[in-house]
Protein backbone atom coordinates (compact mmCIF):
# COMPACT_ATOMS: atom_id res chain seq x y z
CA UNK A 1 0.00 0.00 0.00
CA UNK A 2 1.37 3.40 -0.92
CA UNK A 3 1.95 6.15 1.58
CA UNK A 4 -0.66 8.26 -0.14
CA UNK A 5 -3.25 5.51 0.11
CA UNK A 6 -2.50 5.06 3.79
CA UNK A 7 -2.80 8.79 4.22
CA UNK A 8 -6.11 8.81 2.43
CA UNK A 9 -7.44 6.12 4.67
CA UNK A 10 -6.15 7.79 7.79
CA UNK A 11 -7.60 11.08 6.68
CA UNK A 12 -10.89 9.48 5.86
CA UNK A 13 -11.01 7.63 9.13
CA UNK A 14 -10.19 10.81 11.02
CA UNK A 15 -12.80 12.78 9.19
CA UNK A 16 -15.46 10.18 9.55
CA UNK A 17 -16.44 10.47 13.12
CA UNK A 18 -19.21 7.99 12.58
CA UNK A 19 -16.80 5.32 11.49
CA UNK A 20 -15.43 3.15 14.28
CA UNK A 21 -11.74 2.84 14.90
CA UNK A 22 -11.74 -0.41 12.94
CA UNK A 23 -12.29 1.78 9.88
CA UNK A 24 -8.53 2.00 9.65
CA UNK A 25 -8.67 -1.42 8.06
CA UNK A 26 -9.08 -1.49 4.33
CA UNK A 27 -12.30 -3.45 4.30
CA UNK A 28 -14.00 -0.91 6.52
CA UNK A 29 -13.84 1.65 3.73
CA UNK A 30 -16.27 -0.32 1.71
CA UNK A 31 -18.87 1.71 3.51
CA UNK A 32 -18.90 5.42 4.36
CA UNK A 33 -21.73 7.27 6.04
CA UNK A 34 -20.77 10.65 7.40
CA UNK A 35 -21.91 14.24 7.72
CA UNK A 36 -19.38 17.02 8.31
CA UNK A 37 -18.87 20.76 7.92
CA UNK A 38 -18.18 21.71 4.31
CA UNK A 39 -17.50 25.09 2.73
CA UNK A 40 -19.69 25.95 -0.21
CA UNK A 41 -16.79 27.18 -2.32
CA UNK A 42 -15.04 23.85 -1.99
CA UNK A 43 -14.98 20.96 -4.39
CA UNK A 44 -15.93 17.37 -4.90
CA UNK A 45 -13.76 15.02 -6.94
CA UNK A 46 -15.17 11.51 -7.15
CA UNK A 47 -14.75 8.54 -9.46
CA UNK A 48 -16.20 5.09 -9.87
CA UNK A 49 -15.76 2.31 -12.39
CA UNK A 50 -19.32 1.03 -12.28
CA UNK A 51 -22.33 1.83 -10.18
CA UNK A 52 -23.95 5.14 -9.49
CA UNK A 53 -22.97 8.63 -8.38
CA UNK A 54 -25.57 11.06 -7.11
CA UNK A 55 -24.56 14.54 -6.01
CA UNK A 56 -27.18 16.99 -4.82
CA UNK A 57 -26.90 20.56 -3.64
CA UNK A 58 -28.55 21.73 -0.47
CA UNK A 59 -28.60 24.88 1.63
CA UNK A 60 -26.79 23.48 4.66
CA UNK A 61 -23.13 24.38 5.25
CA UNK A 62 -22.17 20.75 5.50
CA UNK A 63 -21.68 17.67 3.37
CA UNK A 64 -23.25 14.30 3.75
CA UNK A 65 -21.48 11.36 2.18
CA UNK A 66 -22.88 7.90 1.83
CA UNK A 67 -20.84 5.44 -0.16
CA UNK A 68 -20.75 1.69 -0.61
CA UNK A 69 -18.97 -0.71 -2.90
CA UNK A 70 -19.82 -4.32 -3.60
CA UNK A 71 -16.25 -5.50 -4.04
CA UNK A 72 -13.04 -3.56 -3.62
CA UNK A 73 -12.70 -0.49 -1.47
CA UNK A 74 -13.08 3.22 -1.53
CA UNK A 75 -10.03 5.44 -1.32
CA UNK A 76 -11.54 8.49 0.33
CA UNK A 77 -10.23 11.82 1.47
CA UNK A 78 -12.79 14.00 3.17
CA UNK A 79 -12.29 17.45 4.63
CA UNK A 80 -14.14 20.72 5.00
CA UNK A 81 -12.78 21.94 1.66
CA UNK A 82 -12.61 18.80 -0.43
CA UNK A 83 -14.29 15.47 -0.93
CA UNK A 84 -12.27 13.01 -2.92
CA UNK A 85 -13.31 9.43 -3.43
CA UNK A 86 -12.05 6.82 -5.83
CA UNK A 87 -12.73 3.11 -6.03
CA UNK A 88 -9.95 0.55 -5.84
CA UNK A 89 -10.03 -3.07 -6.83
CA UNK A 90 -9.65 -6.02 -4.53
CA UNK A 91 -7.27 -8.53 -6.07
CA UNK A 92 -7.99 -7.17 -9.49
CA UNK A 93 -11.74 -7.18 -9.13
CA UNK A 94 -14.10 -4.39 -8.37
CA UNK A 95 -17.84 -4.31 -7.86
CA UNK A 96 -20.34 -1.57 -8.39
CA UNK A 97 -20.10 1.45 -6.13
CA UNK A 98 -22.80 3.78 -5.00
CA UNK A 99 -22.09 7.34 -3.91
CA UNK A 100 -24.75 9.64 -2.56
CA UNK A 101 -23.33 13.04 -1.72
CA UNK A 102 -25.07 16.17 -0.48
CA UNK A 103 -23.07 19.39 -0.69
CA UNK A 104 -23.73 23.10 -0.19
CA UNK A 105 -25.01 24.94 -3.23
CA UNK A 106 -22.09 26.40 -5.15
CA UNK A 107 -19.77 23.47 -4.67
CA UNK A 108 -17.54 22.70 -7.60
CA UNK A 109 -18.00 19.15 -8.84
CA UNK A 110 -15.61 16.96 -10.79
CA UNK A 111 -16.86 13.45 -11.38
CA UNK A 112 -16.09 10.55 -13.67
CA UNK A 113 -17.07 6.95 -14.22
CA UNK A 114 -16.49 4.14 -16.63
CA UNK A 115 -19.93 2.55 -16.78
CA UNK A 116 -21.52 4.11 -13.77
CA UNK A 117 -24.33 6.59 -14.11
CA UNK A 118 -23.89 10.14 -12.85
CA UNK A 119 -26.59 12.47 -11.63
CA UNK A 120 -25.80 15.96 -10.39
CA UNK A 121 -28.67 18.08 -9.18
CA UNK A 122 -28.92 21.65 -7.93
CA UNK A 123 -25.27 22.10 -7.06
CA UNK A 124 -25.34 25.41 -8.96
CA UNK A 125 -21.58 25.46 -9.31
CA UNK A 126 -18.97 24.42 -11.83
CA UNK A 127 -19.37 20.87 -13.10
CA UNK A 128 -17.03 18.62 -15.01
CA UNK A 129 -18.53 15.19 -15.60
CA UNK A 130 -17.25 12.40 -17.81
CA UNK A 131 -18.13 8.80 -18.42
CA UNK A 132 -17.33 6.15 -20.96
CA UNK A 133 -20.67 4.37 -21.11
CA UNK A 134 -22.59 5.68 -18.15
CA UNK A 135 -25.47 8.12 -18.56
CA UNK A 136 -24.94 11.62 -17.21
CA UNK A 137 -27.63 13.98 -16.03
CA UNK A 138 -26.85 17.46 -14.75
CA UNK A 139 -29.70 19.62 -13.53
CA UNK A 140 -28.74 23.02 -12.19
CA UNK A 141 -25.13 24.11 -12.63
CA UNK A 142 -23.33 27.36 -13.35
CA UNK A 143 -20.06 28.83 -14.52
CA UNK A 144 -18.22 26.25 -16.59
CA UNK A 145 -20.05 23.03 -17.32
CA UNK A 146 -18.38 20.25 -19.27
CA UNK A 147 -20.07 16.92 -19.82
CA UNK A 148 -18.63 14.21 -22.03
CA UNK A 149 -19.20 10.53 -22.69
CA UNK A 150 -18.34 7.94 -25.29
CA UNK A 151 -21.65 6.10 -25.32
CA UNK A 152 -23.49 7.38 -22.30
CA UNK A 153 -26.59 9.45 -22.81
CA UNK A 154 -26.38 13.12 -21.78
CA UNK A 155 -29.24 15.10 -20.32
CA UNK A 156 -28.67 18.61 -19.03
CA UNK A 157 -31.04 21.30 -17.81
CA UNK A 158 -30.97 24.61 -15.97
CA UNK A 159 -27.39 25.40 -16.86
CA UNK A 160 -26.05 28.95 -16.62
CA UNK A 161 -22.59 29.52 -17.99
CA UNK A 162 -20.28 28.16 -20.63
CA UNK A 163 -21.53 24.70 -21.43
CA UNK A 164 -19.85 21.97 -23.45
CA UNK A 165 -21.70 18.72 -24.08
CA UNK A 166 -19.98 16.04 -26.10
CA UNK A 167 -20.55 12.38 -26.74
CA UNK A 168 -19.72 9.90 -29.45
CA UNK A 169 -22.63 7.62 -30.06
CA UNK A 170 -25.65 8.70 -28.12
CA UNK A 171 -28.07 11.55 -27.99
CA UNK A 172 -27.74 14.81 -26.16
CA UNK A 173 -30.75 16.55 -24.67
CA UNK A 174 -30.43 19.97 -23.10
CA UNK A 175 -33.09 22.35 -21.96
CA UNK A 176 -33.28 25.68 -20.21
CA UNK A 177 -29.70 26.66 -21.03
CA UNK A 178 -28.19 30.15 -20.75
CA UNK A 179 -24.69 31.13 -21.81
CA UNK A 180 -22.41 29.91 -24.55
CA UNK A 181 -23.27 26.40 -25.63
CA UNK A 182 -21.19 23.89 -27.58
CA UNK A 183 -22.71 20.50 -28.36
CA UNK A 184 -21.29 17.66 -30.42
CA UNK A 185 -21.88 14.00 -31.12
CA UNK A 186 -21.02 11.63 -33.93
CA UNK A 187 -24.00 9.33 -34.26
CA UNK A 188 -26.49 10.72 -31.79
CA UNK A 189 -29.22 13.30 -32.02
CA UNK A 190 -28.96 16.75 -30.50
CA UNK A 191 -32.08 18.26 -28.95
CA UNK A 192 -31.80 21.75 -27.52
CA UNK A 193 -34.90 23.23 -25.97
CA UNK A 194 -35.45 26.53 -24.21
CA UNK A 195 -32.01 27.87 -25.05
CA UNK A 196 -31.18 31.50 -24.26
CA UNK A 197 -27.64 31.82 -25.49
CA UNK A 198 -25.80 34.28 -27.63
CA UNK A 199 -23.43 31.70 -29.00
CA UNK A 200 -24.53 28.20 -29.90
CA UNK A 201 -22.64 25.57 -31.83
CA UNK A 202 -24.19 22.14 -32.37
CA UNK A 203 -23.04 19.38 -34.65
CA UNK A 204 -23.46 15.71 -35.36
CA UNK A 205 -22.48 13.43 -38.19
CA UNK A 206 -25.44 11.12 -38.64
CA UNK A 207 -27.92 12.41 -36.09
CA UNK A 208 -30.47 15.20 -36.24
CA UNK A 209 -30.17 18.62 -34.66
CA UNK A 210 -33.23 20.26 -33.15
CA UNK A 211 -32.95 23.80 -31.78
CA UNK A 212 -35.66 25.68 -29.97
CA UNK A 213 -34.55 28.91 -28.39
CA UNK A 214 -34.15 32.62 -28.52
CA UNK A 215 -31.88 34.45 -30.91
CA UNK A 216 -29.67 37.18 -29.48
CA UNK A 217 -29.38 40.11 -31.93
CA UNK A 218 -25.60 40.02 -31.62
CA UNK A 219 -25.33 36.28 -31.34
CA UNK A 220 -23.99 33.55 -33.60
CA UNK A 221 -25.58 30.17 -34.11
CA UNK A 222 -23.99 27.33 -36.03
CA UNK A 223 -25.58 23.98 -36.73
CA UNK A 224 -24.15 21.17 -38.79
CA UNK A 225 -24.78 17.56 -39.65
CA UNK A 226 -23.66 15.26 -42.38
CA UNK A 227 -26.73 13.15 -42.99
CA UNK A 228 -29.13 14.25 -40.27
CA UNK A 229 -31.77 16.93 -40.48
CA UNK A 230 -31.50 20.37 -38.92
CA UNK A 231 -34.63 21.88 -37.46
CA UNK A 232 -34.55 25.41 -36.09
CA UNK A 233 -37.46 26.81 -34.12
CA UNK A 234 -36.98 30.52 -33.47
CA UNK A 235 -39.24 33.40 -32.40
CA UNK A 236 -41.26 34.89 -35.22
CA UNK A 237 -39.95 38.39 -34.48
CA UNK A 238 -36.33 37.33 -34.81
CA UNK A 239 -33.82 39.46 -36.67
CA UNK A 240 -31.06 37.47 -38.26
CA UNK A 241 -28.91 36.86 -41.27
CA UNK A 242 -29.15 33.27 -42.29
CA UNK A 243 -26.99 31.00 -44.34
CA UNK A 244 -28.59 27.63 -44.96
CA UNK A 245 -26.89 25.09 -47.16
CA UNK A 246 -27.39 21.43 -48.02
CA UNK A 247 -25.79 19.40 -50.74
CA UNK A 248 -28.59 16.96 -51.43
CA UNK A 249 -31.31 17.70 -48.90
CA UNK A 250 -34.15 20.20 -48.83
CA UNK A 251 -34.45 23.67 -47.34
CA UNK A 252 -37.78 24.80 -45.93
CA UNK A 253 -38.53 28.10 -44.22
CA UNK A 254 -41.65 29.26 -42.43
CA UNK A 255 -40.34 32.81 -42.71
CA UNK A 256 -41.04 34.74 -45.86
CA UNK A 257 -37.81 35.07 -47.72
CA UNK A 258 -37.17 38.30 -49.51
CA UNK A 259 -33.96 38.12 -51.41
CA UNK A 260 -32.13 41.39 -51.53
CA UNK A 261 -29.54 42.29 -54.12
CA UNK A 262 -26.52 40.29 -53.15
CA UNK A 263 -28.48 37.62 -51.34
CA UNK A 264 -27.82 34.17 -52.63
CA UNK A 265 -30.39 31.57 -53.48
CA UNK A 266 -29.46 28.44 -55.31
CA UNK A 267 -31.99 25.67 -55.29
CA UNK A 268 -30.31 23.43 -57.79
CA UNK A 269 -30.64 19.69 -57.41
CA UNK A 270 -27.31 19.64 -55.67
CA UNK A 271 -25.79 22.21 -53.41
CA UNK A 272 -28.86 24.15 -52.36
CA UNK A 273 -27.92 27.36 -50.63
CA UNK A 274 -29.87 30.25 -49.23
CA UNK A 275 -28.49 33.40 -47.72
CA UNK A 276 -31.11 35.86 -46.63
CA UNK A 277 -32.15 38.24 -43.90
CA UNK A 278 -35.22 38.06 -41.72
CA UNK A 279 -36.47 40.93 -39.63
CA UNK A 280 -33.87 43.58 -39.11
CA UNK A 281 -31.00 41.15 -39.30
CA UNK A 282 -28.34 41.15 -36.63
CA UNK A 283 -27.74 37.61 -35.42
CA UNK A 284 -25.88 35.20 -37.64
CA UNK A 285 -27.42 31.79 -38.10
CA UNK A 286 -25.85 29.10 -40.23
CA UNK A 287 -26.97 25.55 -40.84
CA UNK A 288 -24.97 23.18 -43.01
CA UNK A 289 -25.64 19.58 -43.90
CA UNK A 290 -24.51 17.27 -46.63
CA UNK A 291 -27.63 15.21 -47.19
CA UNK A 292 -29.99 16.28 -44.45
CA UNK A 293 -32.93 18.63 -44.69
CA UNK A 294 -32.98 22.06 -43.11
CA UNK A 295 -36.21 23.43 -41.69
CA UNK A 296 -36.64 26.91 -40.26
CA UNK A 297 -39.80 27.30 -38.20
CA UNK A 298 -41.40 29.98 -36.07
CA UNK A 299 -41.94 29.28 -32.40
CA UNK A 300 -45.51 28.18 -31.88
CA UNK A 301 -45.98 27.46 -35.55
CA UNK A 302 -43.94 24.34 -35.91
CA UNK A 303 -44.38 22.26 -39.02
CA UNK A 304 -41.26 20.34 -38.41
CA UNK A 305 -40.55 16.80 -39.34
CA UNK A 306 -40.28 14.59 -36.34
CA UNK A 307 -36.54 14.39 -35.88
CA UNK A 308 -36.63 12.77 -32.51
CA UNK B 1 -13.16 11.84 21.20
CA UNK B 2 -9.94 13.18 19.80
CA UNK B 3 -8.74 16.65 20.50
CA UNK B 4 -9.03 18.70 17.27
CA UNK B 5 -5.60 20.21 17.90
CA UNK B 6 -4.05 16.76 18.17
CA UNK B 7 -5.83 15.74 15.00
CA UNK B 8 -4.46 18.78 13.25
CA UNK B 9 -0.94 17.99 14.42
CA UNK B 10 -1.29 14.41 13.24
CA UNK B 11 -2.48 15.54 9.84
CA UNK B 12 0.30 18.07 9.67
CA UNK B 13 2.82 15.38 10.48
CA UNK B 14 1.32 13.09 7.85
CA UNK B 15 1.45 15.86 5.28
CA UNK B 16 5.11 16.54 6.02
CA UNK B 17 5.83 12.82 5.76
CA UNK B 18 4.15 12.72 2.38
CA UNK B 19 6.14 15.67 1.12
CA UNK B 20 9.36 14.04 2.31
CA UNK B 21 8.42 10.72 0.76
CA UNK B 22 7.37 12.36 -2.49
CA UNK B 23 10.71 14.10 -2.77
CA UNK B 24 12.45 10.74 -2.55
CA UNK B 25 10.25 9.04 -5.13
CA UNK B 26 11.95 8.07 -8.37
CA UNK B 27 10.66 9.42 -11.65
CA UNK B 28 7.79 7.23 -12.74
CA UNK B 29 7.96 5.81 -16.20
CA UNK B 30 5.01 4.18 -17.95
CA UNK B 31 5.34 0.47 -18.46
CA UNK B 32 4.54 0.91 -22.13
CA UNK B 33 5.90 3.62 -24.32
CA UNK B 34 2.53 4.96 -25.39
CA UNK B 35 2.18 8.27 -23.67
CA UNK B 36 4.81 10.04 -25.74
CA UNK B 37 2.87 9.21 -28.86
CA UNK B 38 -0.43 10.19 -27.31
CA UNK B 39 0.85 13.48 -25.97
CA UNK B 40 2.52 14.39 -29.21
CA UNK B 41 -0.58 13.68 -31.22
CA UNK B 42 -3.03 15.23 -28.84
CA UNK B 43 -1.13 18.48 -29.13
CA UNK B 44 -0.74 18.14 -32.87
CA UNK B 45 -1.39 21.34 -34.77
CA UNK B 46 -4.84 21.89 -36.14
CA UNK B 47 -4.88 21.70 -39.87
CA UNK B 48 -7.44 23.76 -41.68
CA UNK B 49 -8.35 22.69 -45.13
CA UNK B 50 -8.08 25.56 -47.56
CA UNK B 51 -11.47 27.05 -48.12
CA UNK B 52 -12.26 28.53 -51.47
CA UNK B 53 -14.34 31.51 -50.55
CA UNK B 54 -17.20 31.80 -52.92
CA UNK B 55 -17.49 35.43 -53.71
CA UNK B 56 -20.86 36.79 -52.87
CA UNK B 57 -22.22 39.21 -55.36
CA UNK B 58 -21.97 42.80 -54.22
CA UNK B 59 -25.15 44.29 -52.86
CA UNK B 60 -25.65 46.56 -55.77
CA UNK B 61 -27.91 46.32 -58.74
CA UNK B 62 -26.38 43.88 -61.18
CA UNK B 63 -25.06 45.25 -64.42
CA UNK B 64 -25.42 43.26 -67.54
CA UNK B 65 -22.15 42.96 -69.34
CA UNK B 66 -22.13 43.73 -73.02
CA UNK B 67 -22.48 40.64 -75.09
CA UNK B 68 -18.97 40.94 -76.51
CA UNK B 69 -17.56 41.02 -73.04
CA UNK B 70 -19.46 37.91 -72.12
CA UNK B 71 -18.13 36.22 -75.19
CA UNK B 72 -14.63 37.28 -74.29
CA UNK B 73 -15.07 36.01 -70.78
CA UNK B 74 -16.47 32.75 -72.05
CA UNK B 75 -13.58 32.41 -74.48
CA UNK B 76 -11.03 33.15 -71.84
CA UNK B 77 -12.67 30.56 -69.62
CA UNK B 78 -12.37 28.01 -72.35
CA UNK B 79 -8.72 28.90 -72.78
CA UNK B 80 -8.19 28.58 -69.07
CA UNK B 81 -10.13 25.35 -69.06
CA UNK B 82 -8.12 23.91 -71.87
CA UNK B 83 -4.89 25.09 -70.37
CA UNK B 84 -5.91 23.70 -67.02
CA UNK B 85 -6.72 20.32 -68.44
CA UNK B 86 -3.57 20.30 -70.54
CA UNK B 87 -1.37 21.23 -67.67
CA UNK B 88 -3.05 18.66 -65.46
CA UNK B 89 -2.64 15.91 -67.98
CA UNK B 90 0.73 16.79 -69.43
CA UNK B 91 2.47 18.30 -66.46
CA UNK B 92 0.81 17.13 -63.31
CA UNK B 93 3.70 18.26 -61.15
CA UNK B 94 3.67 21.73 -62.67
CA UNK B 95 -0.06 21.90 -62.19
CA UNK B 96 0.31 21.05 -58.55
CA UNK B 97 3.05 23.58 -58.12
CA UNK B 98 0.88 26.23 -59.65
CA UNK B 99 -1.96 25.32 -57.41
CA UNK B 100 0.11 26.06 -54.35
CA UNK B 101 0.39 29.66 -55.38
CA UNK B 102 -3.35 29.95 -55.72
CA UNK B 103 -3.98 28.47 -52.35
CA UNK B 104 -7.38 29.38 -50.93
CA UNK B 105 -7.79 32.31 -53.27
CA UNK B 106 -9.40 30.98 -56.39
CA UNK B 107 -8.76 32.54 -59.69
CA UNK B 108 -11.68 34.57 -60.94
CA UNK B 109 -12.61 31.77 -63.25
CA UNK B 110 -12.30 28.90 -60.85
CA UNK B 111 -15.62 29.43 -59.14
CA UNK B 112 -17.66 29.61 -62.28
CA UNK B 113 -15.85 27.11 -64.40
CA UNK B 114 -17.56 23.86 -65.26
CA UNK B 115 -16.56 21.06 -62.96
CA UNK B 116 -14.39 19.36 -65.58
CA UNK B 117 -12.03 22.31 -65.60
CA UNK B 118 -10.58 21.73 -62.21
CA UNK B 119 -9.78 18.08 -62.53
CA UNK B 120 -6.68 18.47 -60.40
CA UNK B 121 -7.25 19.20 -56.75
CA UNK B 122 -5.16 22.03 -55.41
CA UNK B 123 -2.05 20.72 -53.84
CA UNK B 124 -2.74 22.66 -50.69
CA UNK B 125 -5.95 20.71 -50.25
CA UNK B 126 -4.11 17.50 -50.93
CA UNK B 127 -1.41 18.48 -48.50
CA UNK B 128 -3.99 19.27 -45.86
CA UNK B 129 -5.67 15.94 -46.44
CA UNK B 130 -2.34 14.18 -46.25
CA UNK B 131 -1.61 15.92 -42.98
CA UNK B 132 -4.97 14.87 -41.61
CA UNK B 133 -4.42 11.33 -42.86
CA UNK B 134 -1.00 11.23 -41.27
CA UNK B 135 -2.30 12.49 -37.94
CA UNK B 136 -5.25 10.15 -38.03
CA UNK B 137 -3.03 7.19 -38.87
CA UNK B 138 -0.71 8.02 -36.01
CA UNK B 139 -3.58 8.38 -33.55
CA UNK B 140 -5.15 5.22 -34.93
CA UNK B 141 -1.89 3.39 -34.22
CA UNK B 142 -2.02 4.59 -30.63
CA UNK B 143 -5.61 3.40 -30.29
CA UNK B 144 -4.80 0.06 -31.92
CA UNK B 145 -1.89 -0.42 -29.56
CA UNK B 146 -4.27 0.18 -26.66
CA UNK B 147 -7.04 -1.96 -28.07
CA UNK B 148 -6.56 -4.77 -25.56
CA UNK B 149 -6.70 -2.31 -22.70
CA UNK B 150 -10.04 -0.94 -23.80
CA UNK B 151 -13.41 -2.43 -23.07
CA UNK B 152 -14.70 -4.35 -26.13
CA UNK B 153 -17.92 -2.33 -26.01
CA UNK B 154 -15.91 0.89 -26.22
CA UNK B 155 -13.97 -0.48 -29.18
CA UNK B 156 -17.22 -1.44 -30.91
CA UNK B 157 -18.58 2.08 -30.40
CA UNK B 158 -15.35 3.51 -31.77
CA UNK B 159 -15.39 1.32 -34.87
CA UNK B 160 -19.04 1.97 -35.57
CA UNK B 161 -18.59 5.72 -35.38
CA UNK B 162 -15.35 5.69 -37.36
CA UNK B 163 -17.25 3.95 -40.15
CA UNK B 164 -19.88 6.68 -40.06
CA UNK B 165 -17.23 9.37 -40.28
CA UNK B 166 -15.37 7.55 -43.03
CA UNK B 167 -18.59 7.36 -45.00
CA UNK B 168 -19.07 11.11 -44.49
CA UNK B 169 -15.50 11.73 -45.67
CA UNK B 170 -16.03 9.56 -48.75
CA UNK B 171 -19.27 11.32 -49.64
CA UNK B 172 -17.73 14.73 -49.18
CA UNK B 173 -14.71 13.77 -51.27
CA UNK B 174 -16.85 12.40 -54.06
CA UNK B 175 -18.91 15.56 -54.15
CA UNK B 176 -15.82 17.73 -53.93
CA UNK B 177 -14.27 15.89 -56.86
CA UNK B 178 -17.19 17.10 -58.96
CA UNK B 179 -17.10 20.61 -57.55
CA UNK B 180 -13.55 21.30 -56.36
CA UNK B 181 -14.17 24.99 -55.81
CA UNK B 182 -16.95 24.46 -53.30
CA UNK B 183 -16.13 26.11 -50.00
CA UNK B 184 -19.14 24.38 -48.52
CA UNK B 185 -17.95 20.88 -49.42
CA UNK B 186 -14.41 21.69 -48.36
CA UNK B 187 -15.68 22.78 -44.99
CA UNK B 188 -17.77 19.64 -44.63
CA UNK B 189 -14.75 17.52 -45.48
CA UNK B 190 -12.57 19.42 -43.04
CA UNK B 191 -15.20 19.01 -40.36
CA UNK B 192 -15.45 15.27 -40.97
CA UNK B 193 -11.67 14.89 -40.79
CA UNK B 194 -11.56 16.91 -37.61
CA UNK B 195 -14.37 14.87 -36.06
CA UNK B 196 -12.49 11.67 -36.82
CA UNK B 197 -9.30 13.02 -35.33
CA UNK B 198 -11.09 14.24 -32.21
CA UNK B 199 -12.80 10.89 -31.75
CA UNK B 200 -9.52 9.00 -31.97
CA UNK B 201 -7.86 11.47 -29.62
CA UNK B 202 -10.69 11.04 -27.15
CA UNK B 203 -10.44 7.25 -27.18
CA UNK B 204 -6.65 7.37 -27.00
CA UNK B 205 -6.98 9.47 -23.86
CA UNK B 206 -9.24 7.04 -22.01
CA UNK B 207 -7.42 5.66 -18.99
CA UNK B 208 -6.24 2.06 -19.15
CA UNK B 209 -8.55 -0.76 -18.24
CA UNK B 210 -11.67 0.94 -19.53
Amino acid sequence: MTLLSRFSMLFAAAALGAIPSAAMAQRELTHIDSTFAFNKDSWVDVRVISGEITITGWTRPEAKVYATIDRGWIDASLSSTRIRMETRSDRGRQGGARYEIMVPIGTRVQVSSVSGSIRITATDGEVEAGSVSGAIEVLGATDRITISTVSGRIHAAKLRGRTKLHTTSTSIEAEDISGDLSVGTVSGHVTLDGVKSAHVSAGTVSGHVNYNGTIDPSGSYEFSTHSGNVHLLVPDNVGAELQLQTFSGRITSAFPITLMPGDISSMARHNKKMEFTIGKGGARISANTFSGNITLDKSGHSNREDNR
Amino acid sequence: MKNPENEHEELDADTRAIVRAAAELPNLKPTRDLWAGIAARIEAPVVALPVHRERAAPRVAPRVAPSWRRFAIAASLLVVATAGITVSVMKPSASRAGAVASDSVPSPSSVDLPSFVAVAQPVSLQTAEQTFDREIAAMRAVVDARRKELDPATVRVLEKNLKLIDAAISESKAALAKDPASAFLTELLAHAYDTKLQLLRGVASIPSGI
